[in-house]
């Protein structure tokens, strides 16, 4: 029997998860990946929130409907003339009488390299299974619960979302190109089929799946040497105990709950 | 059955998780283990509390209580270590060495230690959720070995309000019951079975 145990149902295991959440606040990465045919530079940034918790004995903490909410970045640019040939306009001459023979100059058009960025933002939830860790780490303890695997983010309408976006996108970039009008539509077309849906998806997959790999919720963290009162005047000094082990624990009776088992001394 | 029954959240220490807390408050408060007049505590100090001398007809009374070992509880099921006071529902037993020093007008000292056995109850000291507290109520006192009966009722009245005194300000808080995992809004509790003292009630 430890010296202290303390028992929380899924109620307050999923209360110990969203305080947790809270305080793992918003991550950022940056990097750069395949677009389609194009290379992208991102960055972008998650928080997580919300789902429920159901408690599995005897390790298994399972978050259910969690929001991974991310914020994306990213730009890509291209030389316009890969996708639109280049085409000179030709030289035009016209006699005219008592003046003589006039000429229009050769004009080519010759399309430069644009950069199309986006920024885009939005909610995946996912459901996955967490094992418990409970560890001393310098001198505070903590419990950790740890994602098993990489969950299935399920992004496919995210990223007919996000390549619609990236018409819009492109086409603000081109319009602003001269001689463009002819080509506008024909080129936001050429883009977004390049990169298509697979595109999109082979770009934010990886992205979200850096947020979510290895992620690591830390659900207790207390001092090894514990406060139990606080110092009260000239000669009540302050009353510690030691945390020598800590271990946590998912039981099954008639209703599942976290075991947190503390020695003290 | 859970361990939360019908509310979300349980604590429970166990006996010698209590007494872990005693050793740990006593070692760093030993003044609550030792009483005396000026002529065995000048002052108040970390080690030891003053308290004035008793005049008693006409006579100064000077004395010393000093309680070692640093007191232990045995919860119920009560052990053969509580045999001379076996605690019932929800209650437990908490046993010391009491040693009394007595000056009677500055002549010499009489000391002589007793063993006492408390029958204790927890109580709600503080019930603010998040940072309340659990006391301990001493119900009354046994000693072991004093005659005529009388007498030792006497003694039993003397040391249960010494006890009472060295026990006041002994507190188990919430957030040391749950060990910091949990803010607790005590629903239930405390009581003390099973070896353990526990409270129920909902996070925080």
């Amino acid at each position: 029997m430890p010296d202290i145990l303390v028992a929380g149902d899924e109620a307050a295991a999923t209360e110990l998860l969203h305080d947790a959440e809270a305080t793992l606040g918003t991550l950022s990465r940056t990097g750069s990946g395949s677009l389609g045919p194009f290379s992208a530079n991102w960055g972008a940034s998650a928080f997580f929130a919300g789902g429920t918790v159901d408690l599995i004995a005897p390790n298994i903490v399972r978050l259910a409907n969690c929001e991974l909410h991310y914020n994306l970045h990213f730009s890509f640019s291209f030389d316009l003339s890969n996708i639109i040939p280049n085409f000179c306009l030709p030289q035009i001459c016209v006699h005219i009488p008592f003046i003589g023979t006039v000429c229009t100059p050769t004009v080519c058009i010759n399309w430069p390299t644009i950069t199309i960025p986006l920024n885009f933002s939005d909610v995946v939830r996912f459901t996955s299974d967490f094992t418990l860790n409970a560890h001393l780490s310098g001198s505070t303890w903590l419990i950790d619960v740890v994602i098993v695997g990489i969950p299935n983010l399920q992004i496919s309408v995210t990223a007919a979302a996000i390549l619609a976006a990236l018409g819009l996108a492109a086409a603000a970039v081109l319009v602003a190109i001269p001689f463009i009008g002819l080509f506008l539509a024909g080129a936001v077309l050429a883009i977004t089929a390049a990169i298509g849906i697979a595109g999109i998806t082979g770009l934010l997959g990886p992205i979200l799946s850096l947020f979510v790999s290895g992620l690591t919720f830390t659900v207790y963290r207390q001092p090894r040497t514990f406060n139990v009162l606080p110092a009260s005047g000239a000669f009540d000094p302050a009353v510690n105990i030691n945390l020598d082990a800590i271990a946590a624990s998912v039981s099954h009776t008639n209703e599942d709950e976290l075991l947190i088992a503390v020695d003290i001394s | 059955m859970s361990l939360t029954q019908a509310q979300t959240i349980f604590g429970g220490i166990h006996e010698t998780g209590v007494n872990d807390l005693l050793t740990a408050f006593f070692r760093a408060r030993p003044r609550y283990l030792r009483f005396g007049t000026s002529l065995f505590v000048p002052a108040t100090s970390v080690m030891a509390t003053n308290v004035p001398t008793v005049t008693f007809f006409g006579q100064t009374v000077h004395f010393q209580v000093l309680a070692s070992p640093i007191p232990a509880v045995d919860i119920v099921p009560g052990s053969a270590a509580s045999s001379a006071l076996m605690p019932g529902v929800n209650e437990f037993t908490i046993r010391t060495n009491l040693t009394f020093s007595v000056s009677i007008n500055n002549g010499p000292v009489i000391s002589g230690p007793l063993q006492v056995f408390g029958l204790c109850e927890p109580f709600v000291a503080v019930s603010t959720p998040g940072t309340g507290q659990i006391g301990i109520t001493l119900k009354r006192v046994e000693i072991v070995d004093i005659t005529p009966g009388w007498l030792e009722s006497v003694v039993e009245a003397l040391v249960l309000g010494v006890l009472q005194t060295m026990l006041a300000t002994m507190r188990l808080p919430f957030n040391t019951i749950t060990a910091g995992a949990f803010g607790l809004i005590l629903l239930a509790g405390p009581i003390a079975e099973t070896d353990q003292i526990k409270v129920r009630g909902n996070a925080l």
